[in-house]
């Protein structure tokens, strides 16, 4: 049996699993057949979560500015993604004559794998989750570190400065925010008790969100969060003004597109975690609970892009102090106090 | 102590800062024309190609003095005219204007005697072909025929 069905309630799961036993068929190839099913499933959401997230972003970002943003392709520009993905992929794939081919070559699937890989454990409702490992915060935490190696990959495998540069930074950026992040995050899990995401949910549907308790904890994160997805005023990593884009400066086409890709997946999936971690997830009353899960997430995520719009850039050395010098021993302090009141308790 | 301080007000002011975004987008109202569609009401005394006018009874009030011609910096005005026999008067036969080559100074417009040449509202003159560029006596004045407002600062409007 494969727990966990997406989609179809469990029941459909079991009709079928009779009908394969009826007929002789392995139930291995059920259990393939359901897997390709899921990621099929959530390569959609993502792919189509990402085309609005870009036309969401420059929409907030014209919004703003008191501008209007992309009108004319669609109804409300909302097609305007499509067609320049459309564009990126008819574009010539060029590849640096001095680069590392295959390093260059796999670095945007590399970045994309680990993206994609963070919604597996991700809760959409009660019901509707892909794996729910027992690991799960571990899970996301292993998965967003991928990225570093990814964006060595691609700043290395470049062979052009400003790409190295980006990589060098994405590494130590990522490295440092990793470590708030995670304790962050720890705190939570001494509350909930389990690593499960699914069960901080329902701790939360239990004892009620945990950004009331944890109100410390979720601005370490988000912060963290934030610098994790390479959002501005953390995005030093592409800093357009110094580094023409950092580790994707040799990157065009359809390579570029999946870098740009698994940003936006990184940014959904990040604000999703912090929605799960602290607001709640997918609990609340009266809506179904995949309603409340993207109303929270979509919340978290416009104020990301609030923020990218509002603050400028910091420096590299802002943002080592930021993430060494009050992120961190905000963070040990909240999972102190946490730690002596889950004893107490 | 100071690093409290500090991350306090690096906070407090990130919020301020996150007020001022959302007032804007909120509130403020949008700024920009979606052009083709939308057109932008110019003020008055603006400058797009000159035109001449005519007066009341439909006739151009060009006199044939032959100042704008003479005045043009970038010499694209040329004039044709005979002498009528009968009443002794000057007589335009072709006022060719080379649209692609006006630099809109204005000049014609300020130097004419009898107010018979002014800036239009006209700014959209792309073409394919340059030859098309080069404007005679009758579009001309049929620039300026649908003329809304009287002369100011040497310029009319024609629309809205």
């Amino acid at each position: 049996m494969v727990p966990g069905v997406i989609a179809p309630p469990s029941q459909w799961y079991d009709l079928t699993a009779q009908y394969f036993e009826r007929n002789g068929w392995p139930l291995g190839l059920l259990a393939v057949l359901t897997a390709l099913l899921k990621a099929a499933v959530i390569l959609a959401f993502i792919a189509l979560n990402v085309l609005f997230l870009i036309w969401l972003e420059r929409k907030v970002s014209a919004w703003i500015q008191n501008r209007l943003g992309p009108m004319r392709t669609g109804p409300w520009g909302l097609l305007q993604t499509l067609a320049d993905a459309l564009k990126l992929l008819l574009k010539e794939d060029v590849v640096p004559s001095a680069a590392d081919r295959w390093v260059f070559a796999i670095a945007p699937i590399v970045t994309f794998t680990p993206a994609v890989l963070i919604f597996v454990v991700l809760p959409f409702s009660d019901r509707w989750i892909v794996q729910d490992l027992n690991i799960g915060i571990l899970f996301v935490a292993a998965m967003t570190s991928m990225v570093v190696p990814s964006f060595l990959m691609a700043g290395w495998g470049s062979n052009n400065k400003w790409s190295v540069f980006g990589a060098l930074r994405s590494a130590a950026q990522l490295v440092s925010y990793e470590v708030p992040l995670v304790l962050a995050a720890v705190a939570v899990v001494l509350l909930a008790g389990s690593l499960s995401l699914n069960d901080i949910v329902e701790a939360q549907r239990r004892s009620g969100w945990f950004i009331l308790v944890q109100p410390l904890g979720f601005l370490v994160y988000y912060i963290a969060a934030l610098a994790e997805a390479n959002r501005a005023p953390f995005d030093l990593i592409e800093a357009e003004s110094e580094l023409v884009a950092g580790f994707n400066t040799e990157y065009s086409g359809i390579r570029w597109a999946i870098f740009f890709l698994a940003e936006y997946a990184n940014l959904l999936s990040g604000s999703a975690i912090a929605a799960t971690l602290f607001l709640g997830g997918w609990s609340g009353p009266w809506l179904p609970p995949v309603v409340w899960f993207l109303l929270k997430t979509y919340f978290l995520i416009f104020v990301a892009m609030w923020i990218r719009w509002t603050v400028p850039r910091i420096r590299v050395d802002q943002l080592m102090n930021l993430g060494w010098k009050v992120l961190l021993p905000l963070a040990l302090v909240n999972l102190g106090i946490t730690g002596i009141y889950v004893l107490v308790r | 102590m100071r690093t409290l301080t500090t991350m306090a007000l690096a906070l407090w002011n990130t919020l301020v800062g996150m007020g001022i975004t959302i007032k804007n987008m909120l509130f403020r109202p949008r700024i920009t024309l979606q052009y083709p569609d939308e057109r932008p009401s110019l003020p008055i005394g603006s400058r797009g190609i000159p035109v001449l006018l005519s007066d009341e009874q439909g006739e151009l009030k060009c006199v044939v003095c032959e100042l704008c011609e003479k005045i043009c910096p970038v010499h694209i005005i040329e004039i044709k005219w005979h002498r009528d026999d009968e009443t002794r008067k000057k007589v335009l036969d072709e006022f060719n204007l080379d649209a692609s080559r006006c630099m809109l100074c204005g000049l014609c417009a300020e130097v004419c005697p009898a107010e018979a040449i002014a800036m239009s509202d006209h700014y959209e003159l792309a073409s394919f072909d340059l030859p098309s560029l080069v404007y005679d006596k009758e579009k001309l004045q049929e620039l300026g025929r649908p003329q809304k407002t009287p002369i100011v600062n040497f310029a009319i409007k024609t629309e809205g």
